[in-house]
Order: structure tokens, then sequence, then C-alpha cells
């Protein structure tokens, strides 16, 4: 009996150090490479079209804390097979304030772009 | 036995809707005639003999000018109607008798020609006449160059009805253009510039049917038909999605 319960306590830990589920694909997380944890940065909803031939995307971000902040972005554009279609492009560094939400906007260098991934990091 | 009622139904629903059969009429047109007609005949004679001299000299001048219609049908441009319209697959095409000089009657006169038989077997008649037809030749200079751009061109703009032969009413009516030109850059030392007129006019009667075509299934409701001179001007571009909002 004590050796049951034990089992049970112990599969309970190990299900709450589990690591977490993997974001759904085609949600606006899986969209996300967050570099290191992010601070009081959150990614909301995104919009994502093709507008002319040319992918474009607008993503919300919000500021949790009381304090400006800043972090840095880059989007990373990828072809159907999951490669990158284009030169990395350079981070670029964007304040929030307090409380602020804000959005992102950007528009593929290349038609060949198919997805995306949005890297954020806070410094 | 139900199941075979509704196929053969259908069956029959399929095989009514056969395309309507098209005959598409030469372009017709109407034109003023000018003759000018100029004739000079001067005769002069003179004799001259030790005891006197005689002479005489007659002019005479005619001068007239002369305008009679001229009514006809353009045999060309229709050839690449003819082949967007088969390109849409919505009607079959029959030939229709073309209007000649033997023929009688007026050649816009097309509910006569209908009746006369001109279009047997056709359930619509694509008519045509001809608005406007114009070569243009320009030569223009090229600021800070010692160069000339010459350009000719030909626009042609026709107006069509689709007419049933059957009620006389008129399913469809547009006016269609066709534009076609040839440039060349001319020099001073260049002797002679012969600009291509073959190819202008083989452009102008394709513009002129992919006109007509395009017009024709927007108005019919085909819609099957793309324009092929889209493609180019969209730089074969993916298509456009319409906005996804991820969460």
């Amino acid at each position: 009996m004590r050796f049951k319960f034990i089992a049970v306590v112990a599969l309970a830990l190990l299900a709450g150090c589990a690591t977490p589920p993997p974001p759904e694909p085609g949600s606006a997380a899986s969209k996300v490479v967050a570099m290191g944890k992010l601070k009081n940065i959150v990614v909301g909803a995104m919009r994502v079209a093709r507008e002319n031939g040319f992918m474009t995307v607008n993503a919300q971000l919000s500021n949790t804390s009381y304090n400006n902040k800043t972090f840095y972005y880059r989007f990373a554009w990828l072809g159907p097979e999951g490669f990158p279609v284009a030169e990395e492009e350079t981070w670029k560094s964007q304040m929030m304030y307090g409380e602020q939400t804000r959005f992102i906007q950007a528009i593929a260098p290349t038609t060949k772009a198919v997805d995306f991934r949005l890297e954020i990091k806070t410094p | 036995m139900r199941t075979w009622i509704g196929m053969m139904a259908l069956a029959c629903a399929f095989s009514v809707q056969a395309a309507p059969k098209v005959a598409v009429a030469d372009l017709a047109y109407q034109e003023r005639v000018e003759q000018y007609v100029h004739t000079v005949s001067a005769q002069s004679n003179h004799s001259q003999s030790y005891y006197g001299a005689s002479g005489s000299s007659s002019y005479e001048e005619y001068e007239a000018t002369s305008s009679y219609i001229e009514q006809g049908e353009l045999r060309k441009f229709t050839g690449d109607i003819k082949g967007e319209i088969l390109r849409t697959g919505m009607f079959q095409l029959v030939q229709g008798t073309p209007y000649t000089a033997s023929s009688k009657g007026d050649v816009y006169d097309v509910i006569k020609r209908i009746k006369a038989g001109s279009f047997k077997g056709a359930d619509y008649v694509l008519f045509g006449t001809v608005s406007d037809i114009d070569f243009t030749r320009d030569m223009n200079e090229l600021a800070n160059t010692d160069s000339y751009s010459a350009v000719l061109g030909l626009t042609l703009v026709a107006d069509f009805s689709l007419i049933n032969t059957k009620t006389y009413e008129i399913t469809s009516a547009f006016t269609a253009m066709g534009e076609g030109q040839d440039t060349k850059l001319v020099n001073g030392r260049d002797i002679k510039i012969s600009l291509n007129r073959p190819r202008v006019v083989r452009d102008v009667s394709k513009a002129l049917g992919e006109d007509v075509a395009a017009q024709l299934s927007q108005q019919l409701g085909g819609g099957g038909y793309e324009q092929p001179g889209q493609a180019p001007l969209r730089n074969n571009l993916p298509r456009d999605t319409a906005p996804v909002i991820l969460h």
C-alpha cells in the first residue's frame, strides 16, 4: 500500500516537472522563438496575409509590467520546406511603456516566403 | 428503378446543355470613297510659211469629284475572336456566309441576313461593326540623343452584339478594342526605316480577340475565361490570401 502511495506521489511530481507541451502548430505561439526567457513581454494575436504576392505579418505585443521595457526582435522567413529563403535580418530594438500594447509589422523580402518565425529577446 | 429514372433525367439534362452554336460575322464597315478626276488635254498647232503664219491651240480641262459609299466586311481580325471564343468553351462555332460585293442588301441589316439564311445552323450571331480604325505613324525625338523612335500603331474599335437567331434578342453587347504598335529606334544615319506592319495587325487581332472573349464571358457569366494577357502583368506572383488571425 505504501509503495503504491509513493509511486503515485512520484508520478504526480514527475508530471509537474515535465516540460510544457509544445505549442499547437498554426498558433501564434508556434511562430514565436523566444531567445531566453522573455521578461514581461507577451506575444498576442498575429495577422498573417499575402498581399500583392508578399507575405505580411502584424503581431501584437504587450508589456505586462508597470515599467518601461525594451526588447529586440527580428523575423525569419521560411520557404515551403521550412528553410530560410532570405538573409538573416538585423535585430531591431523596440521600447514599450509600462502596460503598453503595440503592433509590429513586417513584409517578407521575397515572394517565396510561406512561413515565418518571430525571434524575440529581452536584454 | 427510381435511381434509373434519376440517372436518365440527368443524362437528358446534360445532353440538352450542349454548347450553343455561334456564327461570327466578319466586321462590317461602311466607307465613303471619294474619287477625284482631273484631265487636262492641250493641243497646239502652228504652221509658218513664207507668206504667212497660222496657229491654233486648244486647252481643255476637266475636273470632278465623285463620292460613293461602299459597304463591306473586313476579312481580317476575326480569326482571333473565333479562337478566343473557342478557348472559353462556352460556344461552338459555325461558319456564316460572308457578305461579298455580289450580296444584295445592307450589310448592317443583320435581321434580313439572318432571315436570308446567311448564318445557317447558328443559335447566335456575333455581329460586329467597325467603329473606328486608325493607323498612326509618329517620329519622336529622344532627348539628349541623336536618335528617334519611329512608331507605327494601329487601333481598332468595334461594336459587338450577340444576337439570338430565333428571337432576335441581344444577349450581350459591348465595344472591344484592339491595339498594337511597332517601335524602332532610328538614327540619323539610317536611310530607310520600315516598320513591321503585319506584326501590328497580328497584335491588334490578338488584343481584339482577347477583349471580345473576356467581355463575352463577363456578360454571360461564364467566368471561366482568364485573359492570357494578364499573367505577365501580374509578374507571376503567388495568389493573395485573405488575412488569418493566429491566436
